[in-house]
């Protein structure tokens, strides 16, 4: 479904992504976990193109790509397979939440009005924020524009669900509602790639952890594994220190 | 107020109103055409487009380092040649009566105007959170599609109020295209008023048909401005 192959980012000449190999199965949740700084945001960028790769391959749902030379169209396609989720929401701001979910149907996959509206509708209704559609992203709360945030990025029906730290934002006490949103996508059956600071969260709803230090991937496998019983040492370091501090910090 | 003529300056009322047409004239259309062309220029700055970009930041020091009246003279002789040397190069047939006062005044203002409004609008679009065209291309929109929909919409909130200050500039400007000929307000004025040797009363009646418009266009900006702010929260409704 979605393979990472030998991928580097430079930053002029920070070595910010050290050759990341990562393979996600239709139907995966994959969760990436790590020390600040080590890559993970870029990771999750490139993958959408949102950042350009300075070499590697990336496969989508069929659609490959060599960053050293790709086109302006496969780069469109290619982002086409996924969908994003932001850590600060990233919501339109001059659209209501429904048009938050329409705008991209109607311009991109050129939907009728009617037809996108019913699709937002339907996906504003599964993260149970109907009543408030008519909303624009400054009269909502950010628990409930992470809400929209993540009925945008469905309603794209992409291959593929990016998520970058969908919760840090959010005050500790919705932190809990959004995770069980998104878990209940995982069951659905939606392949999902979940960079996250909430490590609980990531034993119970990933089929596969990797942990990430300084650009590289230092362990990956099942997250019994990698989380409880982790076998680098850079890992246990990472998982003591995590747990040393308390849940409620930001 | 014993030197002022009461009854004269009342009379000539109707007769300056005639000119209005033609501040208004001058002034919408460099607002339009100068925000049209100041929105292209900004891309080519934001994007920093090789020579259009350097062109650009020489256009704008031009115009806004030079005096306007200057701009209008230059405009004025310059464009009628530009015409008959066009005519000589290409050997078109270009009429250069087509450059009359008034064209060339819509000109020269929209010119002028449009270097001013480079920088307003690549401001107002710099401003505009970098997340937002991401979230477009993250739906799948093309970097024109985003610009278009998301970020001009909102860069140009944030530029209202600059806009609005350039409008109400731009009305009290357009008084120098006198200069070329052009009967508007006071352009009207200075007729009656060497016809009547009447000087105060007639421009005392101008400026206050300037200062009137000008609370008008005040009264319709902020409105406009009030109705764009909608999606910035409306209040007492927020979670
Ligand atoms: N636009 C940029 N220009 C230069 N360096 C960058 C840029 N973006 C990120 N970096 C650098 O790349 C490295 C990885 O950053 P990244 O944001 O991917 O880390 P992260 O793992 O997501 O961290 P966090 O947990 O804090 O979000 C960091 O050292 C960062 O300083
Ligand atoms: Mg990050």
């Amino acid at each position: 479904m979605l393979t990472v192959s030998n991928l580097h980012k430079y930053y002029g000449d920070t070595h910010v992504l050290k050759g990341i190999d990562i393979e996600v199965k239709q139907g995966e949740v994959l969760s990436i976990v790590g020390p600040s700084g080590s890559g993970k945001t870029t990771l999750l960028r490139c993958m959408n193109y949102l950042e350009k790769p300075s070499s590697g391959q990336l496969s989508i749902n069929k659609v490959d790509i060599d960053a050293k030379h790709v086109s302006k169209k496969q780069i469109h396609t290619l982002r086409q397979q996924s969908s994003m989720v932001f850590q600060q929401y990233n919501l339109f701001k001059n659209k209501t939440a429904l048009e938050n979910i329409t705008e991209g149907l109607m311009i991109a996959k050129k939907m009728p009005k009617s037809e996108a509206e019913e699709v937002a509708e339907s996906f504003l209704k599964q993260v149970g924020l109907s009543e408030r559609k008519q909303a624009y992203p400054n009269e909502l709360s950010g628990g409930q524009q992470q809400r929209v945030g993540i009925a945008r990025a469905m309603a794209m029906n992409p291959a593929v669900l990016l998520f970058d730290e969908p919760t840090s934002a959010l005050d500790p006490e919705i932190v809990g509602d959004i995770l069980a949103i998104i878990k209940d996508i995982a069951k659905q059956g939606m392949t999902m790639v979940i960079v996250t600071h909430e490590i609980e969260f990531a034993r119970s709803v990933s089929d596969q952890v990797v942990f990430m230090d300084q650009g590289e991937v230092v362990e990956k496998g099942k997250p019994a594994d990698v989380l409880v019983h982790p076998s680098h040492e850079r890992t246990k370091r990472f998982l003591k220190r995590i747990h040393q501090e308390p849940d409620f910090i930001i | 107020m014993a030197g002022i003529d009461l009854q004269f300056a009342l009379e000539q009322v109707p007769k300056i109103l005639q000119g209005v047409p033609y501040t208004l004239l001058v002034t919408i259309v460099a607002m339009i055409v100068g925000l049209v062309i100041g929105t292209i220029l900004a891309f080519f700055r934001i994007y920093r487009v090789p020579v259009l970009h350097q062109l650009t930041v020489l256009f704008v020091s031009f115009f806004r380092g030079t005096p306007l009246i200057v701009q209008l003279f230059v405009f004025f002789y310059g464009l009628p040649m530009l015409i008959l040397s066009l005519n000589d190069t290409f050997q078109w047939g270009l009429n250069p009566d087509i450059m009359s006062p008034l064209v060339i005044a819509l000109i020269a203002y929209s010119i002028n105007s449009a270097s001013y409004l480079t920088e307003v609008v690549r401001s107002a679009i710099q401003s505009v959170d970098k997340g937002q065209l991401e979230a477009a291309k993250a739906v799948g929109m093309t970097t024109f599609q985003g610009m278009y929909r998301i970020i001009l919409p909102q860069a140009f909130v944030t530029a209202l109020p600059n806009l609005g200050n350039h409008f109400i500039m731009l009305i009290k400007a357009s008084a120098l295209a006198f200069t070329i000929g052009i009967m508007d307000v006071l352009g009207i004025s200075r007729v009656i008023a060497n016809d009547g040797y009447r000087f105060l009363e007639t421009y005392l009646v101008a400026a206050l048909i300037y200062w009137l418009l000008s609370i008008i266009f005040e009264i319709i900006l902020a409105r406009i401005e009030k109705r764009a702010r909608t999606f910035e929260g409306r209040a007492s409704n927020t979670a």
